[in-house]
């Protein structure tokens, strides 16, 4: 058994163990498990593996019956008061397989982190240290966040200030790369960064505003890795309540410049300070009576850096996947999605995709989970986006193809 | 009062000078934790057991990721609480397990009883830290299908204690919100009972008055014994207008002497009687939720 099986299946037994002890009935301070996971089978065609069509930008993956992968993640948290302090620690766990098949993948944890709040210096903040998934904020159907200040951290947050909740937190990665970036213990090339976030400011009615500032530095300067540099960020969110049709709609404007990502952690950390970067991004989730859907659409655009060897380019994404609940059990659910990327001087590329899935599920909404889908994915693309891609093309299948189908099955599960 | 008002004080802003300083010390008292009584899996690192320290200033029971217990501001408007409040765990734990929630899939226990066994203590803390400008809000979730991997509904309670009852309004008695926030990652927002308006919720208890269809009013019976002389002592400016309340236990108790029963008690029961009968007429409940309840109710005559 390789190394990466043996700790999966410690860190499975672990998790079972502690869920077991902690979920018996009559413990107090039962352990919190809560975790998500994907996986199941699929094809396109004869000879080839399974293909999946996505673009190249931050809105380009429109995920229902395309994911040409297995991801699970399982977390174990203990909250707890001592003597006026809440605690809570939290681990979690991820297993991820690139591939479909019943191979080796990948394992690590993914959360390690302890926070406190009630300490008589300041009992409203909250302080925590560790490796955490950080304010993240996404679209589901993307499975982009747009928000995502993850890593390796420490900080102090709900503050209050001026109706709404503070935080400032510092992170700090050894390669100078965003989260999910193991690093070595002996690379050259850190980074730091500061995030500021103002969340749940109430600024109209049924309406918050969120503002996450960021800021970052690489601090190396090498032959090798080039020069660390600097970078600031500013997002704006504001989320709306739209209660008449069980709606909430969500709309980001966020813009970066140099090392900054615009979702508020690390870019490129060689990206040349003055190179520029924007978005906005429009969705709204809505559930009304049996029709349930999520929808977005973004536009951006990018700055040319010669030092990341980057060019300029504009992107475009536009879909939605709409579920409607024939019986408590069962969901028709569609997706469809439209995806460009113009590069300065070169062609547009061009995307569309739409999946059709018979979905089994607990409940009728639309984030009801988990469902048992089954798919069929159609796609069609240009020539430049296979260009693009590289030899393999669009689909890595290598085929110079524009257009194709997957079909499969799979299981969603949050808990 | 005044230490409950410099509590809220010290919630404001943390001054930028004291971060670093803030952050140390976070991180020496995480490290420093000493394993205490094990009750729990992180317990060694959290010294979780160690509650019996006296933290007056506490306003927050944190029990789960969506379970807490928490002191806020009294609804605006409303009369002074008799609080600080003494009540008894197990007698509270037995009023609170003859809650019923009725809703479109009958009647059912408002709490499951393990997770009454980690609301009661934090409960009774709270009631006996409150001022009288204190509400207490209860938010617990718990996957209430007895599955680790379906998602968990809430129940939303604000209490307080009046007119010599356990003031227990209910807002939601099963909220979905988990899928939502898995599938949005926006934090769910809470809304709790209130004294001016009705809710949706509808509860019923065999040991409680209902004041609205969401609102039981809990008797607090006796004075406090034993339990009582265990409590943090209470300044003299905070003790509530009538003596320290205490829950008896109410199944428990024998009650081999019963008092006469006065006109409103009698029209209480018989209320009850007629909204079971209705409740069993129209299919909410079968004939023999039915008759064990009525048995119940009068077995309080």
């Amino acid at each position: 058994m390789s190394t990466l099986a043996r700790s999966a299946v410690s860190l499975a037994a672990s998790a079972v163990t502690a869920v077991t002890v902690g979920l018996a009935p009559g413990l107090a301070q039962a352990v919190d498990f809560d975790g998500y996971f994907r996986a199941g089978p699929g094809a396109t065609k004869k000879d080839a593996a399974r293909a999946c069509y996505n673009l190249g930008i931050s809105g380009g993956h429109y995920r229902l019956g395309n994911e040409c992968d297995f991801y699970g993640e399982f977390g174990l948290a203990q909250t707890g008061n001592v003597d006026g302090v809440a605690w809570k620690a939290k681990v979690m766990f991820n297993e991820y397989n690139p591939g479909t098949d019943v191979g080796p993948s990948k394992s690590s944890f993914e959360q390690m982190y302890v926070e406190g709040k009630g300490f008589d210096i300041s009992p409203g903040t909250n302080f925590w240290i560790g490796k955490r998934f950080y304010g993240r904020a996404d679209v589901h159907i993307l499975d982009q966040f747009f928000v995502n200040m993850s890593g390796v951290g420490a900080g102090a947050d709900e503050i209050a200030l001026a109706g709404g909740k503070l935080g400032v937190a510092y992170f700090s990665s050894d390669t100078g790369a965003g989260f999910g970036d193991g690093g070595t213990g002996t690379s050259t090339n850190p980074g730091a960064r500061l995030n500021v976030d103002l969340t749940e400011l109430p600024v109209n009615p049924g309406g918050t505003l969120r503002i996450t500032g960021t800021y970052t530095k690489g601090n190396y300067d090498s032959v090798a890795n080039g020069k660390g540099t600097t970078g600031f960020g500013l997002s704006l969110q504001h989320i709306q309540e739209i209660t008449g049709i069980g709606a909430k709609n969500t709309a980001w404007l966020q813009y970066a410049q140099g090392s900054a990502g615009l979702d508020g952690n690390f870019g490129t950390m060689t990206a040349t300070s003055s190179v520029k970067k924007w978005r906005i991004v429009e969705s709204m989730a809505w559930q009304v009576g049996p029709f349930g859907g999520q929808a977005v659409a973004l536009y951006g655009q990018h700055d040319k850096d010669d030092l990341a060897g980057t060019a300029k380019f504009r992107e475009l994404s536009i879909g939605g996947r709409g579920s409607y609940a024939i019986t408590k059990n069962f969901k028709l659910v569609a997706e469809a999605g439209y995806m460009e990327k113009k590069p300065e001087g070169e062609a547009t590329q061009k995307l569309a995709k739409f999946t059709f899935a018979p979905t089994l599920s607990t409940g009728p909404g639309f984030f009801n989970r988990p469902e048992l889908r089954l798919y069929v994915t159609t796609a069609k693309w240009n020539a430049p986006a296979n260009t693009a891609a590289g030899l393999g093309g669009l689909t890595g299948l290598g085929d110079g193809k524009t257009k194709g189908t997957s079909y499969g099955a799979q299981a969603e599960i949050w808990f | 009062m005044t230490t409950m008002m410099s509590t809220r004080k010290q919630r404001t802003t943390l001054p930028p000078s004291r971060l670093g300083r803030n952050l140390a010390l976070c991180c020496a008292l995480g490290l420093g934790s000493v394993p205490g009584a094990q009750a729990g899996w992180l317990d060694g690192l959290l010294a979780q057991g160690q509650t019996s320290g006296t933290a007056s200033k506490q306003r927050l029971w944190s029990i789960h990721e969506f379970t807490r217990i928490e002191l806020v501001a009294r609804e605006p408007g409303a009369e002074p609480n008799q609080h600080p409040a003494t009540l008894q765990p197990e007698g509270l734990r037995q009023q609170l397990a003859q809650i019923q929630a009725v809703g479109r899939n009958g009647v059912q226990p408002l709490f499951a009883s393990d997770e009454l066994g980690e609301l009661v203590l934090p409960l009774t803390q709270a009631l006996g830290r409150a001022g009288p400008g204190d509400d207490v809000l209860l938010l617990s979730s718990a996957r209430r299908a007895g599955d680790i991997f379906m998602a968990p509904t809430a129940v939303t309670v604000r209490l307080f204690v009046q007119g010599g009852q356990l003031q227990f309004i209910v807002r939601d008695v099963r909220l979905e919100f988990y899928d939502t926030y898995r599938g949005t990652h926006v934090a769910p927002r809470f809304s709790f009972g209130s004294r001016k308006a009705a809710g949706g919720a509808s509860v019923q208890s065999a040991g409680a008055t209902n004041a609205r269809p969401d609102w039981l009013a809990i008797p607090l019976q006796g004075a406090a014994p034993a339990s009582a002389a265990a409590a943090p002592a209470v300044p003299a400016a905070l003790a509530a207008p009538a003596a320290p309340a205490a829950i008896a236990p109410a199944v428990a108790a024998p009650a081999p002497a019963r008092k006469a029963l006065d006109a409103a008690a009698v029209e209480d029961i018989e209320r009850r009687l007629e909204v079971l009968k209705r409740l069993r007429d129209k299919g909410l409940i079968n004939e023999d939720e039915y008759q064990q309840k009525r048995k119940e109710i009068l077995q309080l005559l």
